[in-house]
């Protein structure tokens, strides 16, 4: 039969039907053209659960009105397929190709692929337009004041928020597709010129270097470049918020985007990033040194204080004022298990609330702080299972936990929380003062792409730290941090905030 | 990663063998915060530990338990007598927050050396401790009482010497390391705080003491020792004038009754003391001298406090009337022949030469002969909220 060679239409449609196996969503449309190009056949194929289905009516209807126009001249395929490919059809971009398995790949990037008689060419239109959710507030990282905008699952969204926050030339946003199954798309984005070229490579490097089947989030990333592998703490940050990732793109920080999750990555990071809220910025300098002084005290108490109560009253009581003392002896009277047990007990149980509390369906959300407020908290403590002082210790963990802004450091905090506990109750304030200097040399021996993890503190960066516990005035933040940028630039060139040099007073009446 | 293993085991090791031996949980102790020392007839060491009963004091609901439990036991020495008293609790009795040390009056007679080497070395006790010496009383019956206000009856001990000596100016707070310095020193002796029983004791009963309005322990005069044993006791003029001199007031009160003023009543400020010693043909003579602010609390004359005079009147009567004081209680510190107020001590840093000399049978000789002046300065800075007397017209 004339349709079995190898170049017709029809051909290469059951060739695609046969590779993508029949699927439903898959959707073929032939054309035959008339008038001045009648006899032309051309096929449409595109997964309909992929592209936009407006723009691909939108098309066909233009490639109808084209045809239209054309008065026949000459080898009909040959120019109809020239024409196409110099025409954007409704401004989508256009590609070529010869390959089966690049025709079946765009296909299965959303695209609409042409496919025409006698010529071994396609043509590929970008139509990839899914359902996705809409711009929303983030719900990790929440704020008061600042932009309540979030990233989406969609990359082109989340590269238009920060393309939108960042209206420079020197924004570098550079394609990748990882995951050799699932082919995901991740933005490598960084500013030409301020980002430290060393980083920019490292970054690069290792990303290439990924050979996995699927990437299906941030942290799948983060697990496969992170340094110090079996570390609790992350060494790479994440964040739901836009203004984060600019502001970290302008301090010479990279970027990666990761298609199908509102988390994105920046490296290098350190420590203190992980307790800096972007809505520190926006505030006073003093307030914003407040908070990160009370963050920097949660950090303490959630890792230290039931290891603290542990090894206070099991080993060293005549730390403890006696009155204090007497309390706490009043409490513990009667009660069947040992500090240690009982502190473990209600960590474990608060845990395991936390956990149901984020794993539960929303609906049955107030069952559980029910049951885990009055039958654990209080029964537990009018039954005599539990001390009083043990549930305010662990309660003031938990809420000093859930001061840090950064999930991932609130966790890897918990769990150094268990540790110490155990060292606390088999040697006391020793034990502490041991989990104390691990977790010094661990933090110091941290690196985050070859950045050291505790700077500016360990190595000491004393003169150009602007923006640590406390932070500048804007106005005072000249250099960027020598950590991430190179650059002699200045952010600012500005002595001090600009005001009237004279202040009118005004007349009185 | 065999080493890596291998050292991780040993690091567990030491966890697990390391530190536990010392754990005790809160419910396992029986915590003491007064201790009593005692010489029965035999010359055995009787030891009196008042230990708190957390449930009673700091619960929520009031209990029918008492808030303390005493126990007593004779022995030969310290450590064996409190050890033994386990055999009374079923806890182990720790001294990590001991705060009282009361010394029954014989066993004070018989010196307090042997109670202070322990309590200085045992490694449970700090140095926070306030010393009481029991007038006329045993420490054992000290410590059998309960107290008003407050729950722990150490703590009513502890905070009544610190409050009386602030603003009365005639307790005397002395802690451990003070003690142990006037022990190891020739030329100061202690002095501590005595505390007798105000009336006849009440009764056994909670109930009973609930019904008395008196607190059954009062704080009274100070005991004087000369090198670790009692050798008499200063009575409350004695010890103010004590505190006076010997540095330790900074506030009091203080009273004039003479013809011509009537009764004025001053509240004295900034009490500062100096000692100076001046040295004539080699017999060193102590000048001390006291500065002070008064204020006028009370009078009942109607006197012109308004002119200079009258106030330099009043102040000349004061600092007789203080003078007196503090004479009467060198006077009783030279009849026991002991150097309460550390004149020794300032002869010593003055002219160390000398004092080489002197030291020996320096309580005995040196000191009684010591010819003591007593210099004081005082001044009417206010007459506080009102100036003249509110009754004038009366006289």
């Amino acid at each position: 039969m004339k349709n079995d060679y190898p170049q017709s239409v029809d051909f290469k449609i059951n060739l695609i039907q046969e590779q993508l196996g029949h699927g439903k969503d898959l959707s073929i449309q032939r054309m035959r053209l008339h008038e001045g190009l009648s006899g032309v056949l051309i096929g449409i194929v595109f997964l309909s659960s992929l592209v936009d289905k407006a723009k691909v009516r939108e098309m066909s209807l233009e490639i109808n009105r084209l045809s239209n126009s054309v008065k026949s001249i000459g080898n009909k395929d040959e120019i109809y397929f020239k024409m196409l490919q110099n025409t954007p059809l409704c401004g989508s971009k256009v590609s070529t190709g010869s390959d089966n398995e690049e025709m079946l790949q765009q296909i299965l990037e959303g695209n609409t692929v042409i496919l025409f008689d006698e010529i071994e060419f396609f043509l590929a239109y970008t139509t990839y337009g899914p359902e996705g959710r809409a711009i929303q507030e983030p719900t990790s990282q929440t704020v008061i004041r600042g932009p309540k905008e979030g990233f989406t699952e969609k990359i082109e969204n989340n590269i238009s928020q920060i393309r939108r926050r960042i209206k420079d030339k020197s924004l570098r946003v550079e394609p990748l597709k990882l995951g050799t199954i699932t082919k995901t798309d991740v933005a490598l984005l960084y500013m030409e010129g301020i980002a430290l070229e060393s980083n920019i490579k490292e970054v690069r490097k290792r990303l290439s270097e990924i050979q996995i089947d699927g990437i299906l989030e941030g942290q799948n990333i983060e697990e496969l470049i992170r340094d110090d592998t079996y570390s609790l703490f992350p060494t790479i940050y994440n964040t739901e918020r836009p203004d984060n990732v600019s502001a970290a793109l302008l301090e010479g920080k990279i970027a990666i985007i990761v298609d199908g999750t509102p988390y994105v990555l920046t490296v290098p990071t350190t420590f203190i990033e992980f307790f800096i809220s972007s809505e520190d910025y926006y505030h006073s300098i003093y307030d914003s040194a407040l908070f990160r002084l009370v963050r920097l005290l949660s950090f303490f108490l959630t890792v230290f204080v039931p290891g603290i109560y542990i090894a206070l009253t099991t080993f060293d009581q005549e730390l403890i004022p006696t009155p204090l003392l007497l309390n706490i002896a009043a409490q513990r009277e009667g009660v069947p298990l040992p500090t240690f047990w009982e502190g473990i007990l209600m960590e474990v149980t608060f845990e395991i609330l936390r956990e149901a509390g984020t794993r539960m369906p929303r609906a049955i959300g107030p069952a559980i702080s029910i049951v885990g407020a009055l039958v654990l908290g209080q029964a537990a403590v009018q039954a005599g299972f539990v001390s009083a002082a043990m549930v305010i210790v662990v309660s003031i963990t938990a809420i000093a936990s859930f001061c840090i802004p950064n999930t991932a450091m609130a966790d890897a905090l918990r769990m150094t929380r268990f540790i110490v506990m155990i060292l606390a109750a088999y040697m006391g304030l020793y034990g502490i003062f041991i989990c104390m200097f691990g977790l010094v040399l661990h933090l110091c021996k941290l690196k985050s792409i070859g950045v050291p993890y505790m700077t500016p503190v360990a190595p000491v960066i004393s003169k150009k730290n602007t923006d640590h516990i406390f932070r500048v005035p804007l106005w005072a933040r000249k250099k960027y941090p020598s950590l991430f940028s190179k650059t002699k630039k200045l952010r600012n060139h500005m002595d001090g905030p600009t005001q009237k040099r004279q202040t009118q007073t005004p007349e009185r009446k | 990663m065999k080493k890596r293993l291998l050292a991780c085991f040993f690091i567990l090791n030491l966890l697990f063998l390391t530190g536990c031996w010392d754990r005790n949980e809160l419910n396992q102790l029986a915590f003491s915060t007064a201790l009593g020392f005692d010489r029965n007839s035999e010359g055995d060491i009787v030891i009196t530990a008042q230990i708190l009963n957390p449930r009673a004091i700091a619960a929520q609901k009031n209990t029918n338990e008492s808030s303390v439990v005493v126990v007593a036991k004779q022995g030969h020495s310290i450590l064996e007598t409190i050890s033994s008293m386990s055999t009374e609790l079923s806890r182990e009795v720790v001294g990590t927050h001991m705060q009282t040390i009361v010394f029954g009056e014989n066993f004070a007679k018989e010196g307090i050396a042997e109670a202070t080497d322990f309590l200085l070395r045992y490694y449970q006790t700090s140095s926070e401790l306030y010393f009481t010496v029991a007038k006329e009383t045993t420490a054992n019956e000290i410590l059998n009482n309960l107290t008003k206000l407050e729950n722990d009856p150490s703590a009513k001990i502890n905070s009544s010497i610190v409050i009386s000596q602030d603003i009365w100016a005639e307790t005397n707070e002395i802690k451990l390391t003070e003690l142990a310095n006037c022990l190891a020193s020739d030329g100061l002796s202690a002095v501590m705080t005595g505390i007798e029983m105000q009336a006849e004791k009440p009764d056994d009963s909670l109930e009973k003491l609930k019904l008395t309005q008196n607190d059954p322990l009062k704080l009274s005069g100070n005991a004087i020792l000369k090198e670790d044993k009692l050798v008499g006791w200063l009575n409350e003029e004695e010890s103010q004038g004590y505190n006076y001199i010997f540095g330790n007031a900074s506030t009091s009160a203080f009273d004039l009754q003479e013809d011509g003023v009537g009764k004025v009543s001053f509240n004295m400020k900034h009490i500062t003391s100096k000692q100076e010693i001046s040295c004539e043909g080699g017999t060193p003579k102590v000048t001390v001298l006291l500065e002070m602010q008064a204020t006028i609390q009370n009078m009942d004359h109607s006197l012109d406090i308004s002119k200079q005079e009258t106030l330099n009147q009043l102040q000349v009567l004061a600092e007789k009337k203080l003078k007196g004081i503090c004479m009467t209680a060198v006077t009783k510190a030279k009849a026991v022949k002991s150097d309460i107020f550390g004149f020794g001590a300032a002869i010593h840093r003055t002219d160390p030469q000398q004092w080489n000399t002197m030291k020996k049978d320096w309580n005995d000789t040196g000191f009684v002969n010591l010819p003591v002046e007593i210099e004081a300065d005082v001044t009417i800075i206010g007459t506080d909220s009102i100036s003249q007397i509110i009754n004038a017209k009366k006289e």
